[in-house]
């Protein structure tokens, strides 16, 4: 059946081919079949706030999202990659750049060695042909006023393919293809449960055989059961129609099920890129270790969970250097002192709050306010290390040494200078440089200084 | 699990929803019980139940649904003494039976409840200290027996707000932030809702849950819609409150990762009924029952990878009376049905001598073990009778 359907939309692609098109030269040509056919580099997209009239009149720069700051990566054909990470990483925003729905701010993404976004300047529909989007919620994204064979139909009619007949015999075979019946197809989506009508919204995204089909949380707003049809019905239809996918999950069970590839993504940049095997059984990057960790397993009970800082700081203001090391728990010391891990996390939390503003004279007065602690010297250097689970003293006696002027310093309410003692003598090489890419095995590639 | 003698016994509960097309069972007949101190679990999928049977507990059913039958019995030694012996069996009290104003006098106190989208249950326009205050004041003021009066409603009208929260009150709402782990808790105290992130507005609402040091607490679906990294601490907490605060908690969720973290026993919940229960362990790593194994079945597995998953077939069924059999609920779906299982309800039975852990299917479970929470089978036809009567009589 598959044969068919290939045959008879190769018929149609001849038939509508527009040969005086340059993005189809090396396009459908099999010359690039064995390369990468999508290669993004150093691709940027910032959201920049609008500015009001003052910040105009100061000719004060806007503010920048940087959501998606520097990804480069690439796709070969029959790859299924999976992009996770936490809300707000930018993996939302990866995707619509790719897809042409927005402009990058910088860098670039070809597709079959074409930049995206010139074709979709020149010709936007014969991009939308080769490119193709699965939306997460597939209740809104259905005319509740078309019926099945309408809908599904839709993407033939705007893409000019065949007469009536052949299209309508298309959806026949579409329909069948991802699980629904021929009789259904005079139903309307009201009638469709979620699972059914995030089937309809697959259709009508293979309906043109794509070469790359993107999906944005294509599961997660179904039940269990009917997420695990959903699942295998993607990984039928990848194995058939031979499909380049990108998919964007939070659930990472369902990236291991269904990609090859997997990309983790943290404030705009790529931590980790590699095989799926690899990633899961030997992950890298420190945040792909936490975010593993962190999901709960089914049958796994009373598993003890260390905690990360759940803070994660915001895209318009990203950390330097690596930008997970304000909550990475392998953060790197500095060479000069010898620490425990745990103690040189304890003070560079400290050094983190000082530089925030999380802490300060005055706050730390109000702290001890409101414990009810006396505002004498050894009190508070008490509730300073129980804050910070700072035991006693520090191994390396300098660097208690520092601390403690820091710690008087704070107490005696001089907040720049405690802060300033400590930046100079702490400083970590992640916060200092953001880390390149280091191959770790073949194919596995992680941006952290620890490799 | 501290006392033998359970927190909560529920007894034939059934919850219908009187809509428009039709009289729903949301839930149909469940009898379980809560034991003190510990985390009971409810796992389902969407339309099977789960919250309604949460919020049938704590008496929050609103019209067009009802609670058209069974008992609740609420272990209150103190309840027990201000309530007409009728309705009281010991130390436990029938809640489906007490007045409406003392059931409702329960809500805050003995009962609380955290929300599943924070977002929506904060007021945006009050900072989140003051919407902690409130329940606190709010306890405080009825134990004195004020209430809320005409001249206080005029008091927040002129100067919003600011009479009714008591500094005190305030104050423990900053203890309570400090409790859930919410860093600069006094200054966050002073912040309003949008200025908090979800995982911080979440640890906000479970200090407002337990403002009131409840004794049973139902937290539905606590951590959807959270980051794995957020949704991990979460559960953290939840687990160290209910340690600290000797909690009793029904958790509702359809992630069975969270159970496995979180819960002491699970309920696997469909189409209105108890299909297994039992220590999570067992329910999780030994199911009988067929549908708790497609469930399981069906998730793609985390720690290995390229395994298959085999998903339940069909959707899950509408609750709608009219289109439920007498049989079991899950027999259409089921790969193990026979006849048998359509033409009776099937037996509630426990699983290898196991009398903790209880399944409900025809095919599964030690044959003679029946379990006889209640006089199950005939008034569960009853009921059906009932009801379809009635449905009767309002289409006339």
């Amino acid at each position: 059946m598959s044969n068919n359907i290939s045959q008879s939309t190769d018929q149609t692609r001849i038939d509508t081919q527009q040969p005086s098109l340059s993005p189809e030269k090396n396009g459908r040509g099999r010359s690039v079949a064995d390369g990468p056919i999508l290669k993004v580099n150093e691709l940027k997209k910032h959201y920049i706030d609008s500015t009001g009239i003052i910040d105009r009149i100061r000719s004060s720069p806007p503010s920048r999202v940087h959501a998606v700051d520097g990804v480069s990566f690439t796709v070969s054909r029959g790859d299924t990659v999976g992009i996770v990470g936490e809300s707000g990483c930018g993996k939302s925003t990866l995707a619509e750049t790719l897809v042409g729905l927005k402009k990058p701010t910088s860098g670039n993404a070809t597709l079959f060695e074409n930049d995206i976004h010139e074709w979709v300047d020149q010709n936007r529909k014969r991009f939308a042909r080769n490119v193709q989007f699965v939306f997460q919620d597939p209740s809104s994204c259905l005319d509740p006023k078309m019926t099945l064979r309408e809908l599904i139909r839709e993407p033939l009619e705007v893409h000019d393919v065949g007469t009536r007949e052949h299209q309508n015999n298309l959806v026949d075979k579409t329909i069948t293809k991802v699980g629904l019946s021929v009789d259904q197809l005079d139903r309307y989506p009201g009638e469709l449960s979620g699972g059914q009508r995030q089937r309809v919204g697959i259709a009508r995204a293979i309906i043109l055989e794509p070469q790359l089909l993107v999906l944005d949380e294509p599961t997660s707003a179904l039940d269990v059961s009917v997420q695990a049809q959903i699942l295998n019905l993607l990984q039928e239809i990848q194995a058939d129609l031979e499909l380049t996918t990108l998919i964007i999950s939070h659930d990472i069970s369902v990236i291991r099920y269904l990609c090859n590839k997997v990309l983790v993504m943290y404030l705009g940049k790529v931590a980790e890129i590699g095989r799926t095997e690899n990633i899961f059984s030997n992950p890298a990057h420190p945040y792909t270790k936490t975010l593993l960790e962190s999901v709960p397993k089914v049958g796994e009970t009373d598993i003890e969970y260390e905690e990360v800082d759940p803070d994660i700081p915001s895209p318009r203001d990203p950390p330097e250097g690596c930008r997970f090391h304000t909550r990475c728990p392998a953060i790197i010391p500095p060479d000069k002192f010898n620490f425990e891990q745990s103690e040189w996390k304890s003070v560079f939390d400290y050094k983190l709050d000082l530089q925030s503003g999380k802490l300060s004279h005055e706050k730390l007065v109000s702290i001890a306010d409101q414990q009810g602690i006396d505002k004498d010297k050894g009190s508070l250097t008490n509730l300073l290390q129980n804050r910070y689970e700072i035991n006693g003293e520090i191994s390396d006696s300098t660097a208690q040494q520092i601390l403690t002027e820091s710690f008087t310093d704070l107490i005696e309410g001089n907040t720049e200078s405690a802060y300033q003692i400590i930046a100079e003598e702490f400083q970590s090489p992640c916060e200092q440089k953001s880390p390149s890419s280091s191959v770790v095995t073949d194919d596995h590639e992680a941006f952290c200084h620890l490799i | 699990m501290t006392d033998t003698a359970p927190l909560l016994r529920v007894r034939d509960l059934s919850t219908k929803f009187f809509t428009e097309d039709g009289t729903i069972n949301a839930a149909d007949n469940i009898s379980f019980d809560v034991n003190e101190g510990e985390i009971l679990s409810i796992v389902g999928e969407s339309g099977s139940g789960k919250s309604v049977t949460g919020r049938s507990l704590l008496g929050l059913i609103e019209a067009p649904g009802e609670i058209v039958g069974g008992e609740i019995w609420y272990r209150s030694p103190s309840l027990a003494k201000k309530v007409d012996d009728e309705i009281v069996d010991g130390e436990y009290v029938d809640l489906q039976s007490v007045p409406p104003s003392v059931r409702k006098s329960l809500l805050g106190k003995d009962f609380s409840m955290i929300f599943q989208d924070p977002e929506e249950s904060f007021n945006q326009s009050l900072t989140v200290g003051r919407q902690i205050a409130e329940a606190v004041e709010v306890k405080k003021r009825a134990e004195t027996g004020e209430v809320y009066s005409n001249i206080d409603l005029l008091k927040d009208i002129l100067t919003p707000g600011a009479q009714y929260i008591s500094e005190e009150s305030y104050d423990r709402a900053v203890e309570l932030l400090e409790l859930v782990d919410i860093p600069d808790y006094t200054e966050r105290a002073d912040e309003y809702p949008h200025q908090f992130s979800g995982g911080m507005l979440q640890r906000a609402m479970i200090a407002q849950a337990i403002a009131c040091d409840p004794a049973f607490l139902v937290a539905d679906e606590p951590t959807t819609g959270l980051d794995v990294t957020i949704q991990a601490g979460v559960i953290n907490l939840l687990k160290n409150l209910q340690n600290e605060l000797d909690l009793t908690v029904l958790l509702i969720t359809h992630n069975l990762g969270v159970v496995s973290r979180l819960g002491d026993r699970t309920a696997v919940m469909y189409a209105g009924e108890f299909f297994e229960v039992g220590p999570t362990n067992s329910v999780l790593n030994n199911p009988e029952n067929p549908y708790t194994k497609g469930l399981l079945n069906s998730l793609p597995d985390f720690t290995e990878s390229n395994t298959n998953i085999e998903p339940i077939p069909g959707n899950v069924p509408s609750l709608l009376d009219s289109e439920m059999g007498v049989g079991c609920s899950f027999a259409d779906r089921c790969p193990a049905a026979t006849d048998e299982c359509t033409g009776s309800p099937p037996p509630t039975r426990t699983v290898n001598g196991d009398s903790e852990h209880r399944i409900t299917c025809v095919h599964a479970g030690d044959t003679g073990t029946e379990v006889s929470l209640s006089t199950e089978t005939t008034a569960r036809e009853e009921l059906r009778q009932d009801t379809t009567s009635k449905n009767i009589a309002t289409n006339e």
